[in-house]
């Protein structure tokens, strides 16, 4: 068992994805073991509540778990419309509208313009904004990532990985058969 | 009704899996070792006699005192 205390853990800001996996498998606990903040945005939080996540993300802003940033400078703003066409235009990118990546760039764009957050690391599950995040050298990782770190920290077994997954899965997330057993078999205790 | 953003986005690889395993590594280390340095350095004892080497002009820093420290150290009990 690991014991991360307070100090050591990580400030994240988080694309909708990871959050939604974590709601779905009831596993918020997971971030709290890693991340001591985790930030999102205002178009983040508006994209949660429109697929019906208004209670689960309101109880995390009500623990100051999560914080959502509301303003944006026109710097800020500009580097976001950047980033999101180029998400939009990576070929992995299922949805070619620019419009539509806004919520993760503007997290790429916080995590690249705002120093003084100190945001270590984005949780990003899309592959599309992944490879721009890797583009511009950002720390990212996906909800799976976490559960393959909380199953090499002994936390959870191959079959808690499985289920959990299976469970976002079922749920409309997609995490194909393949993935949920690889990181099962090579990440579970 | 709960629903998720592009339910038809490119699939995650077991590849993918790994590269965040080893963000997540490398960040917890470098936040566990930044933790252990902060509490060493706050020791008001340790303070004292860094503060010393540097104000004496045998170190230039924090981290030149501790590294030639611990080298007469193992130099010491070699």
């Amino acid at each position: 068992m690991i014991d991360i205390n307070e100090s050591q853990k990580i400030v994240a800001i988080s694309n909708t994805g990871p959050l939604i996996s974590a709601f779905q498998c009831e596993k918020v606990d997971l971030l709290k073991l890693y991340f001591s903040l985790v930030y999102i945005t205002v178009t983040e939080l508006v994209e949660l509540q429109k697929h019906g996540w208004s209670d689960e993300i309101q109880r995390l802003i009500n623990d100051r778990f999560i914080v959502v940033i509301e303003q944006f400078t026109d710097h800020e703003k500009e580097e976001a419309i950047r980033l999101s066409k180029k998400i939009a235009k990576e070929p992995s990118s299922g949805d070619k509208n620019w419009h539509s990546h806004i919520p993760e760039a503007e997290a790429m764009t916080l995590m690249l313009k705002r120093m003084y957050l100190k945001i270590e690391i984005i949780l990003l599950d899309e592959k599309s904004a992944r490879n721009i995040a890797q583009e511009m050298k950002l720390s990212f990782t996906g909800f799976p990532g976490l559960l393959a770190k909380a199953g090499l920290d002994g936390l959870l077994t191959q079959n808690d990985i499985r289920k959990l997954l299976k469970t976002c899965q079922q749920h409309g997330t997609h995490y194909s058969d393949h993935l949920i057993e690889t990181t099962a078999k090579n990440y579970g205790r | 009704m709960k629903t998720v953003p592009e339910p038809n986005a490119e699939l995650l690889t077991a590849e993918d899996v790994h590269t965040d395993v080893a963000f997540l590594n490398t960040i917890l280390a470098r936040r566990s070792a930044e933790s252990k340095a902060y509490d060493i350095l706050q020791h008001p004892n340790v303070r004292k006699m860094l503060d010393k080497l540097i104000s004496e002009g045998v170190c230039a820093n924090d981290e030149e005192a501790i590294e030639k420290a611990l080298e007469t150290l193992v130099t010491t009990i070699r």
